[in-house]
């Protein structure tokens, strides 16, 4: 049997300088820094690591001291306003800690909730994920002296992380087409839009190329999703590279691989590495922003389901069942009011259960807000109470048990033909959430009923509030290609917006505008192209109702 | 006359790049006869003879099958075929007929089946009609379904793929399948749509009995029996032949969530590493005459418009010369369901021009082909070279010269007593024991008086979803009345029922009543403790695990359980205490991790066909001796999933799964010995070597050991598996007694696909693993494969 220990790193012998010499056709000097570096870290696994980088954790407790939201439930509110000035803090903090680099945000896009941590993502959708990494990275990278004020290093290419060893769980299972379309879709998005200063290669492999051994993947970042920035490799990574996936035999092979893979720069390894290729930060701002971690908790409560129970009022008393531990273990100890409750869910995003879904099928009203911060409880009472109109949306579908996993929106129309004895419903869909008031959307207006090929197609959608209360609306965009070279998803999100605090009565007019980029698919060779044909348009307040409008896309 | 004759052919024969109408016109001067009507000719001269007298549309009407189209070709009112109506409908013939034990087209909608003297005579008429009354009398071809037994009234039924796979004797599936093609062809069809050689990696996919499994080295061993055994080894079909056909390329057994037919997200290393070599073996050493695409996506091209894996792969790197027919339709299905073609026309062009030959089973798509070709908008050539592969296994099945059938002899030999013997021996040999613990098994006869038999499959023979009635089958309840007649006081008490009908082509799937459930354990708990002994049978019927072949026809599951209130019962048995034998009945290993955990004795008996009954006794009282091994690893819990046994790291899943890939116990012990290696040192432009292990049956009884040998790389370029499975043999050893296996390896052992996708085999050091299952007692020899 191969051990599959961490103990290869200490058994691992020193490197001389001999392996390290550049070959003669001249490597030149940054080179062979960034292989002595790669030795160094290798032989340095479990040192302290260099302080010029914040790592994955130092950035969720800085999130927390904060008081913001785990990215999660910021994504729950669908607010890239609100997220923008919410990793804007986030940087200034990490640059007022001397940092000039955070491995922050990750843009995995998480199809799968056994896979990773859901918490630090965006959820499902490569387009919201893609916008929302967007406005993170250009809060982080808030400029500061005329410079970002710490460099955004993004993560992981590509897809989730490994999950812990022993799990049951391994090797992300996908497929050159999906891979683009669905996994670095967020990276291309941010890449071209935001340019931040890092791409954090991922720990797992793709079909058998272990990432931080897959140049072809590097090259295609640089080339496709036009990315200027470094490419960041991690010690974990290198590490798998002989202890895991045993396509290196040692450190030296390793070292080797990773500079044929086209690396810049190691995270926790000298930050000129990094620099170098994106130049210096411009540190902590002169004045700290606002701390919007009140705002966010609010906006990112949804309210999943209501009878009319919420909001609660002292004529209508009603027992109200709070779970911050959703885990099927901690449901099985729990005892439900034997009559009419209200259900609030908070805590981690727990794995769907049997359990779980029985306990939201008996409540009359369900509130959740997944990891809120500090004001989270507050977020969520104010929300019962009726202080405040929920107005947060899912930003991943919610499974009715583990035997449907893995659970999206954006299927393939082959998927999902059914279940004896079950449902391949979800228990929540994507963009799901709920209000107090109610909100019209109208079906999408066309700007013309067709379109060529090269064009953005323009839509506008009304949103009314013909409620009582005032309150927020997501509104979702949706596209579908009715036929296409190659399978397309039955929907895939292509536009949304937060209207905030509309007024009873009143209605906004909302213009979307879905780039020819976002209108183009992989086809049979593996080319980016628009094709002629017939798109769908559908608008709604969730990925499930929804209206739609047919354009034709024409020949140029 | 005959002498010149013979001469001529002779001349035609040795000189193939002799323009064809010279041939032909030589011939004639002679003889009448047409060279593609001259049996002597060789396939490939005949062939081109035909089609240079077809016109286009009776070339495409050679592409298409009658299924619903029955009707236009049978006497209004009846289920006879009709010469007048056929020759309105089909002026230029057509060339396949969809299951002519069907009574398809038949108004109104008849499920039920000719028997075996109307199919024969179904058939026969059609093909003197096709070979007398066309204009170039070329003979009709018919398909079948065979998965586990010639799939019509009377015909043996074997035990299911999943289960026979699980012998791990490629001798004996072989032999199932000649008698599968013997008992099909004595009926009058020629290609059967078998087997299928998907590797299943979702127990919740209903279709996993159809399969040999999750491993792709048993799934191409397994492939090629079955197909050998089907087509035979000769370039011609013999008289009790058929062709096999491979199904389905691929993907299909790891469909996205569990769900039959969807997506297959797998990039294309996995696909060359794990799903093609059960193909591609099959193409490289057997007479394969057909392949199926499958229904399913792969990365966002359906198989059936998918020409890099038809038109590349299989005909291309693989040099398959045979037809691709397509399943069930799938070529509607791309626009009906993918939807990446606008219309049937679209739909018969893109998989016309992905490889796909002729359309099943109506052909409804490959009708708008006449008109799309006098369009221009597909390729003649195409069209051309789509006839030419169908008309070929006409002629390789010898239509021309004898395209009937005979009752008389189709009676003789359709399950008869070699069969029958035949049907025992393979569900005895495919029968697996899980846990066996204080050797409560094997039973002795009159050791229990009382012998309580309970449970929702023990008074039923359960045969499998693709199955119809053998007319002979045997129950457990049954067998043991035959076999304990007067030695044991048998009494049955259903237990619970699984589902409210048995009716397989029922689309909706009824629980039996939970109420009337609870008052049957009541009952069944009553006679258990009457008794000394309770046989307990568990599992699944056809209804709740199969094919999901429509929305309104479901087959696949989000719990892995067992269903109803089986465990209820099993709990109330249990906890009398009395020593409780439970068998599995199923088409897929139940996640059944309570029954698992309490009993003290299991057996998988999966579907074990038509004598299953008595193979079951037979282990019962150990006149057979288990030897089978599960071709599947057993999840724990639907979380689990997907979980195999040749995972890459750093996934150990079979660690934590109920029962590993490759596990079943005996009645006997055995000790192996660690593996010896004919050659430490291999050079890695011929890496092959010998590979030795010594068993010895250190027990009482005789018994079967699966000999399993599993290569892993220590260091690759690319990431590798954890273990595959690169040899196996069964042996049947008397106590005491000690033989060597001996397994041979060659570089189909050893290769990857390397970062440039390059097939190699590297250098390196490769551990060689030798056990009798996949996860414990493994025992390594290390081999060094050197460069050039």
């Amino acid at each position: 049997m191969q051990p599959h220990t961490r103990s290869g790193l200490t058994q691992a012998r020193p490197i001389g300088d001999k392996t390290l010499k550049p070959k003669s056709r001249g490597a030149g000097r940054s080179r062979l820094a960034f292989a002595a570096l790669l030795a160094a870290t290798l032989a340095n696994a479990h040192a302290d690591r260099i302080s010029y980088w914040a790592d994955e954790s130092q950035v969720a407790q800085a999130q927390a001291r904060l008081g913001l939201p785990r990215p999660l439930a910021l994504a729950a509110s669908w607010d890239r306003e609100l997220v923008q000035q919410s990793y804007s803090l986030l940087g200034a903090e990490l640059a007022r800690a001397h940092k000039q680099a955070a491995l922050t945000p990750e843009l995995d896009v998480l199809r799968d909730l056994r896979r990773g941590d859901a918490s630090a993502g965006f959820g499902e959708d490569p387009f919201l994920t893609g916008e929302l990494g967007v406005a993170a990275v250009q809060g982080l990278q808030t400029p500061a002296k005329g410079k970002p004020q710490i460099w955004s290093v993004v993560g992981h290419v590509a897809g989730p992380q490994l999950p812990p060893a022993g799990s049951d769980l391994g090797p992300i299972p996908v497929s050159p087409r999906e891979l683009r379309e669905v996994f670095l879709a967020p990276f291309e998005r941010v890449a071209k839009q935001a340019q931040p200063g890092g791409l954090l290669m991922s720990d797992n492999e793709i079909d058998g190329i272990p990432s931080h051994g897959n140049a072809a993947l590097i090259g295609r970042i640089r080339q496709e999703g036009q990315f200027k920035g470094a490419v960041v490799g991690s010690t974990e990574g290198l590490q798998a590279l002989i202890e895991t996936y045993h396509v290196a035999a040692s450190p030296e092979e390793a070292v080797r691989l990773a500079r044929r893979t086209g690396f810049d720069a190691m995270a926790f390894g000298p930050i000129s590495m990094l620099t170098d290729k994106t130049g210096k930060p411009g540190g902590p701002p002169a004045q700290a922003p606002a701390n919007p971690s009140e705002r966010a908790a609010r906006e990112a409560v949804v309210l999943l389901k209501n009878d009319g129970a919420l909001p609660l009022s002292k004529s209508r008393p009603m027992p109200v069942l709070r779970v911050a531990d959703a885990s099927p273990a901690a449901l099985s100890r729990l005892k439900p009011p034997a009559g009419r409750y209200v259900l609030v869910l908070s805590g981690r995003l727990p794995l769907p259960s049997e359990a779980l879904t029985a306990l939201v099928e008996q409540a009359c009203a369900v509130l959740a807000g997944f990891e809120l911060g500090t004001h989270g409880e507050k977020a969520l009472d104010e929300a019962l109470h009726g202080r405040v109109n929920p107005g947060g949306k899912l930003p991943l579908s919610l499974a009715r048990n583990e035997g449907q996993l893995p659970m999206f929106y954006n299927v393939k129309p082959s998927a999902w033909r059914g279940y004896l004895f079950d449902t391949t419903e979800p228990l929540f869909p994507f963009g799901w959430g709920l209000s107090y008031t109610r909100f019209e959307i109208g079906a999408p207006v066309p700007a013309s009923a067709s379109i060529r090929i090269g064009e953005a197609a323009r839509v506008s959608v009304s949103v009314r509030n013909s409620g009582a209360r005032a309150g927020d609306e997501v509104v979702q965009l949706y596209l579908h290609h009715k036929t296409a070279s190659t399978t397309e998803p039955v929907k895939q999100l292509v536009g949304f917006a937060r209207v905030s605090k509309l007024q009873p009565g009143e209605s906004r007019q909302l213009e979307f505008s879905v780039s020819a980029e976002q209108l183009s698919l992989w086809n049979e060779q593996m080319q980016r192209v628009q094709e002629a044909g017939e798109i769908e348009l559908m608008a709604g307040s969730n990925s499930v109702e929804l209206q739609a409008v047919t354009l034709k896309v024409q020949e140029q | 006359m005959k002498t010149s004759r013979r001469r001529l052919l002779q001349a035609a024969a040795a000189l193939p790049a002799l323009p064809l109408l010279k041939a032909r016109a030589a011939v004639e001067a002679v003889e009448p006869t047409p060279p593609y009507k001259i049996a002597a000719l060789p396939i490939e001269l005949r062939v081109p003879d035909l089609m240079a007298r077809m016109t286009l549309d009776e070339k495409i009407a050679q592409l298409w099958a009658l299924w619903d189209a029955k009707a236009e070709i049978m006497v209004d009112g009846g289920m006879d075929f009709s010469p007048e109506k056929a020759a309105r409908a089909y002026p230029n013939g057509f060339g396949q007929i969809t299951r002519p034990s069907d009574k398809r087209g038949v108004k109104p909608l008849d499920k039920t089946s000719r028997q075996g003297a109307e199919t024969i005579a179904f058939v026969n008429a059609i093909q003197r009609w096709a070979t007398g009354q066309t204009r170039l009398g070329i003979p009709v071809l018919f398909h079948e379904e065979a998965l586990h037994g010639y799939m019509a009234p009377g015909a043996t039924s074997f035990p299911v793929p999943i289960a026979l796979a699980g012998s791990f004797d490629t001798a004996l599936v072989r032999d199932v399948n000649r008698v599968i093609a013997r008992e099909m062809r004595a009926h009058g069809s020629q290609l059967a749509l078998s087997p299928v050689v998907d590797v299943a990696r979702d127990p919740r996919w209903g279709r996993i009995e159809e399969t040999f499994g999750e491993c792709p080295h048993v799934c191409a061993e397994m492939g090629v029996a079955a197909v050998s055994g089907l087509t035979g080894d000769a370039g011609t079909l013999q008289p009790e032949n058929v062709f096999a056909t491979l199904k389905h390329m691929t993907g299909h057994g790891q469909p996205q969530s569990g769900t039959n037919i969807g997506p297959a997200m797998i990039g294309e290393r996995e696909l060359r590493e794990s799903f093609f070599p059960p193909f591609r073996e099959v193409v490289r050493r057997t007479k394969i005459a057909a392949v199926m695409p499958s229904y399913n996506e792969i990365d966002g091209l359906p198989s059936h418009a998918n020409r890099w894996l038809i038109h590349d792969v299989l005909r291309g790197e693989w040099k398959f010369p045979g037809a691709v027919v397509s399943d069930y339709n799938a070529v509607e299905e791309l626009q009906k369901l993918h939807h990446v073609v606008p219309d049937y026309a679209g739909a018969a062009q893109r998989a016309l021009h992905a490889g796909v030959d002729c359309e099943l089973p109506d052909g409804t798509a490959y009708r708008e082909l006449p008109r799309l070709a006098r369009a221009g908008l597909v390729s003649v050539a195409d069209i051309d070279a789509a006839c030419a592969r169908m008309l070929t296994l006409k002629f390789r099945a010898g239509l021309f010269e004898n395209p009937y059938a005979s009752a008389t002899e189709a009676a003789r030999i359709t399950n008869n007593d070699e069969a029958r013997a035949l049907a025992l021996k393979a569900a005895q040999r495919s029968i697996c024991l899980l846990k066996n613990e204080g050797s409560l098994l094997p039973l002795k006869v009159g050791a229990h008086a009382r012998i309580a038999v309970i449970g929702p499959s023990s008074d039923i023979a359960r045969l499998g979803g693709y199955s119809s009635d053998p007319g002979h089958k045997i129950s457990l309840m049954e067998a043991l009345q035959a076999r304990l007649q007067g030695q044991a006081q048998l009494s049955f008490s259903q237990g619970v029922f699984i589902t409210q009908s048995e009716d397989r082509s029922a689309d909706e799937v009824l629980l039996a009543d939970p109420a009337k459930n609870r008052a049957l354990i009541q009952e069944a708990v009553a006679l258990a403790r009457q008794s000394d002994l309770v046989l307990l049978t568990l599992g699944d019927t056809e209804q709740t695990s199969r094919e999901g072949y429509a929305v309104k026809h479901l087959g696949d599951r989000t719990s892995l359980d067992l269903v109803g209130e089986q465990n209820e019962l099993f709990d109330a048995l249990h906890a009398l205490g009395k020593p409780m034998v439970v068998l599995a009945i199923n088409g897929r290993p139940p996640s059944y991790v309570n029954v698992a955990a309490k009993c003290r004795a299991l057996l998988e008996c999966w579907y074990p066909g038509q004598e299953g009954g008595t193979a079951m006794v037979d282990a019962l009282f150990g006149d057979i001796n288990p030897g089978a091994k599960l071709v599947v690893t057993v999840a724990r819990d639907v979380a689990q999933v997907p979980v195999f046994y040749n995972a890459k790291p750093p996934r150990r899943p079979d660690r934590y799964a109920l029962f590993p890939f490759g596990f079943g116990l005996s009645y006997t012990r055995f000790e192996l010995s660690a593996p010896r290696l004919s050659s430490a040192r291999v050079p890695n432009a011929k890496p092959e070597l010998t590979v030795e292990v010594d068993v010895r049956n250190v027990g009482e009884r005789a018994g079967d050991e699966v000999v399993q040998l599993y290569v892993h790389q220590r260091q690759a370029s690319v990431a590798r598996p954890l273990k595959q499975l690169r040899g196996f043999a069964r042996i049947s050893l008397a106590p005491g007694e000690q033989q060597t296996v001996r397994l041979a390896l060659d570089a189909r052992a050893f290769a990857l696909w390397n970062a440039q996708m390059q097939e190699v085999v590297e250098p390196g050091l490769y551990e060689l693993m030798t056990g009798n299952n996949s996860l414990r007692g493994l025992q390594t020899a290390v081999l060094e494969i050197v460069g050039a």
